[in-house]
């Protein structure tokens, strides 16, 4: 019974350290990349939530493990303690469980679910229609009448709820910005739907995450399907939808596909 | 060679042309028969007779039964059905292994050798990839090679961890420990092997039609209009469903009726129970896939239009009836080798399995749970649409059922005496992936972290540690855990722990910084990205070069140990459960004599009873 005991404190207190080295660890390393839009705070509150409830129940499993392998690892086999289970543990490992998957379907899941989809009912301040082609992107914007076949670079104001009209000519594509955190998928036949707001003046010349990027796969040039983002003050977003391309923006018609000669979608 | 002369006259096999040889000339006759009949018949329709992809599609659905007769399934079963007598297929040496045999014991070795080739290919190919990924830009494969070999790599692996654990260890191992003398449907089970040697000849061979670039999913519209390969895809996901329904009717009923006397439910080893609803699962969900690639076949060859939304289809139901079965399918995957690790950590903790009948109802648990939350694989379909909210909640009510396996685990080393023998290394390295792989999949569970993570190498990451940290890694457990069993003799120690030690490093270095690389920007599925993540990409190719290295030290043991190694007497482990009651390997009907089951098969007091013994009526 001492014996039994003594475990139990010792691995109690390894699991307290455990926990301890992991909170510091995911405190101070920032795993995701910098943000720039006001929906994907959602999404990163939900990440790091997650982060910090994952620390205990990692830790544990890693503590018994540990343990247990520096405890009583022996050079011949020998009998082991015959206990077949304890009730109570058992119990307890099954009703937390249980809470914590309840606790983490609410918040941060469901919570964080019914915020963005409350900001994506918003009143958006401007429109811009999308259109997957293998593979380049197509873009539309209705108020100012501009259409840009398979542009090199779009621009967006900053601070300026946009709603994305997402639709496909051929296959199943997918908007993905990482630096705004937030996807949805471009269908053939149907028009869906992203809201976001840039919040940050940038472009994919300062953080390669300030792109579009298809994250469905759509075939060979699947992977340089991206489109440039330059995120600018209304001003000048204003100023280029009336005028049209300013000088010193590239917006040659070869979209993200520069792949050398591979690129052909060979049919068979 | 020194079998009774009655006996010879019903033997077949034992000379000349091995039969897998003139299955294959068969199946290519079938093959062409198949061609010309649709040639034939679309002339006479008044088309033009050359249609290559309806020709593929129909000559292969006559090559397979060609094929499947030609490896002896026409001696051993279809002369019964014209009034003949069947002839047995029971070659000594190496011929056994070569035609339609009947034996469990040796269609468990076919899947066992099968799978370990096929998954040493599909590896060698993910190398290919590795390479491609080494620097952005081009590097070896170029985007288009890369997109299909990618899709190659994911789908023989797919299929790899699918069959290789029920196959090998469910075929094998099974039966013995429930103490039977074989399957409860022979020739069902011959068929359920000689199924897929079509199925993989034809992947394997769809490189030279351009193979197909859509991946292991093969999402529609994509999958309608690419090359010829994506047929080849569906014919070999048809086929090899089909193997996995027939093996799952077989596995249910000789769980359920099939065994010994004494093995109530409550004694039956926790490995039995993982291969009972990975049978249940199989059986129930496999027939969904198979519709939805069908679907795709008959939009691509016969113009329907299931997915075709400019003739009125809807490409977004192909997703929902693939992933009905493709959710189950990853405990297809991952349960039966979670009932490998549960079986070896008693043995080698010398302690009974912690809290069993929680651990029987974590798995019936994952079980029921995993047909209600295929859709968390689509939830950037349509992502703020109320549906998603309900698939959040299963979800992450399946990690409760989960969480009751990891009790068993723990709870079962906890306070045992450690044997740190290979099979235990590997089952303890399963703990630690798992736990990284669930818990990885907590976030994709939900919604708004899945926006930045769906597609990403967060999800590369987290199904490798699930279905490689777990799948696999119990595929190698059981191999080394059952090794001595199936072969006799004992593997080398020593070279099994360098494999150990590789594969188990190997891996971890180069799946766990891909977590990083999905949250910052890395997509799946592609040949290219964004310059900035060049470093981390490089050293994800060396470790998974050294990963790759670590499987060749383990064919050369496997294959040196099974030549030459140390008899290793029938129960090297010291382990209760019926296999190793019986000699290694075991006499043709098992056991020589009548098993009957006493006592649990994890009590390892000193002073406990056996758990089984054979009564052998006196004789010897």
């Amino acid at each position: 019974m001492d014996g039994r005991r003594r475990d139990l404190v010792m691995a109690g207190a390894l699991w307290i350290v455990f926990v301890i080295l992991g909170v510091l660890l995911v405190r101070n390393f920032d795993l995701l990349p910098a943000l720039r839009s006001e929906e994907g705070a959602e999404v990163d509150l939900a990440f790091n939530t997650l982060l910090l409830y994952t620390v205990p129940v990692f830790a544990f499993v890693l503590t018994v493990l540990v343990y247990a392998i520096f405890r009583w690892r022996v050079a011949d086999p020998e009998a082991g303690d015959q206990t077949r289970d304890v009730r109570a543990f058992s119990w307890g490992w099954f009703l937390v469980s249980a809470a914590l998957a309840t606790l983490i379907f609410f918040t941060p899941g469901l919570s964080g679910f019914l915020a963005l989809q409350s900001a994506s009912a918003q009143e958006p301040d401007l429109t811009i229609k999308l259109t997957g082609v293998q593979w380049h992107w197509d873009v539309e914007y209705p108020d100012a009448d501009m259409a840009l076949e398979a542009p090199r670079e779009i621009l967006l104001p900053v601070d300026r709820r946009i709603r994305f009209e997402l639709t496909s000519r051929d296959v199943i594509h997918a908007f993905w910005v990482p630096a705004f955190r937030l996807k949805q998928d471009a269908i053939p036949g149907e028009t869906t739907e992203l809201v976001v707001t840039p919040t940050e003046v940038s472009s994919f010349e300062d953080d390669f995450n300030v792109r579009l990027q298809c994250a469905e796969l759509c075939g060979t040039g699947h992977a340089r399907m991206f489109l440039r983002i330059r995120v600018v003050e209304p001003d000048e977003f204003d100023a280029w939808l009336a005028g049209g391309p300013m000088d010193g923006m590239d917006m040659g018609g070869d979209g993200g596909m520069d792949m050398g000669g591979d690129g052909a979608h060979d049919e068979g | 060679m020194a079998t009774t002369a009655p006996r010879l006259e019903r033997q077949i096999g034992a000379s000349g042309l091995p039969y897998a040889i003139r299955g294959l000339i068969w199946g290519l006759i079938g093959f062409a028969l198949g061609a010309v009949v649709t040639m034939l018949v679309r002339s006479l329709a008044g088309s033009p007779a050359w249609r290559t992809d309806q020709m593929v599609v129909i000559g292969f659905l006559f090559s397979v039964p060609a094929f499947v007769l030609g490896v002896g399934a026409w001696e051993t079963w279809g002369r019964g059905w014209v009034g003949l007598e069947t002839l047995e297929y029971d070659p000594p040496g190496w011929r056994q292994y070569f035609g339609f045999n009947l034996d469990h014991k040796v269609i468990g070795i076919q899947y066992l050798v099968t799978f370990i080739a096929v998954f040493i290919l599909a590896g060698a190919v993910a190398m290919l990839m590795r390479t491609e990924l080494m620097d952005p830009g081009r590097t070896v494969l170029g985007p288009a090679g890369f997109t299909r070999f990618m899709s190659l790599h994911g789908f023989l692996m797919v299929l790899v961890a699918v069959t290789a654990v029920p196959g090998a260890f469910g075929n094998y191992v099974m039966p013995i420990m429930v103490g039977a003398e074989d399957m409860a449907f022979p020739r069902l089970n011959a068929l359920s092997f000689w199924l897929w040697p079509p199925a993989v000849l034809l992947l394997l061979s769809s490189p030279f039609v351009g193979g197909w670039d859509s991946g292991w999913t093969g999402y529609p519209p994509l999958a309608s209009v690419n090359n010829l390969g994506q047929i080849f895809y569906a014919l070999a996901f048809v086929v090899g469903g089909l193997s996995s329904i027939v093996a799952s009717v077989n596995f249910l009923t000789t769980i359920v009726k099939m065994r010994t006397k004494g093995l109530t439910w409550n004694r039956l080893p926790i490995f039995v129970w993982s291969i009972l609803l990975t049978g249940a699962l199989s059986l129930f969900f496999t027939q969904s896939v198979a519709v939805a690639v069908t679907m795709v076949t008959l939009d691509r060859i016969f113009g329907a239009a299931f997915f075709d939304p400019l003739l009125g289809g809807a490409p977004v139901l192909y997703q929902h009836i693939f992933w009905f079965y493709s959710h189950p399918a990853v405990y297809v995957m991952v349960l039966p080798s979670l009932g490998v690790m549960l079986e070896i950590l008693p043995v080698f903790s010398r302690k009974p399995l912690f809290a069993y009948k929680w651990a029987v109802g974590g798995i019936i648990g994952i079980s029921v749970l995993s047909g209600v939350v295929w859709a968390h694989h689509m939830f950037t379909v349509s992502a703020l649409s109320d549906a998603n909210a309900g698939f959040m909640l299963s979800t992450e009510a399946i990690s409760v059922p989960t969480g009751l396996v990891f009790l068993s685990a723990i709870g079962t080393i906890w306070r045992g005496k450690l044997w740190m023998k290979v099979p235990m290394l590997f089952a303890l390295a399963m703990v630690f992936n798992f736990l990284i792989g669930g818990i990885t999949g907590v976030f994709l569970s939900d919604i708004p972290a899945d926006f930045q993570l769906q597609d990403t190498y967060w999800v590369v990451a987290h199904f490798h540690y699930t279905i490689v940290g777990a799948g696999i890694f119990g595929l190698f457990a059981g191999i080394y855990y059952w090794f001595p069993k199936i072969t006799g003799r004992m593997f080398d120690e020593r070279l099994a722990k360098v494999h150990f030690w590789m594969m188990f490093v190997g891996f971890n270095v180069t799946f766990l910084p891909m977590f990083w690389l999905g949250l910052n920007g890395m997509n799946r599925r592609i040949a290219d990205y964004q310059p900035d993540l060049a470093p981390v990409n490089l050293f994800v190719s060396l470790a998974g070069f050294f990963l790759g290295t670590s499987f060749l030290v383990f064919l050369w043991n496997f294959v040196v140990s099974w030549r030459n190694g140390p008899p290793a007497g029938s129960n090297p482990w010291g382990a209760r459960t019926l296999e190793w009651v019986t000699t290694s390997p075991p006499p043709k009907l098992n056991f020589d004599g009548e098993p009957e089951v006493l006592d649990d098969p994890y009590d390892f007091a000193p002073d406990a009873p056996p758990h089984a013994v054979l009564r052998t009526g006196g004789e010897r």
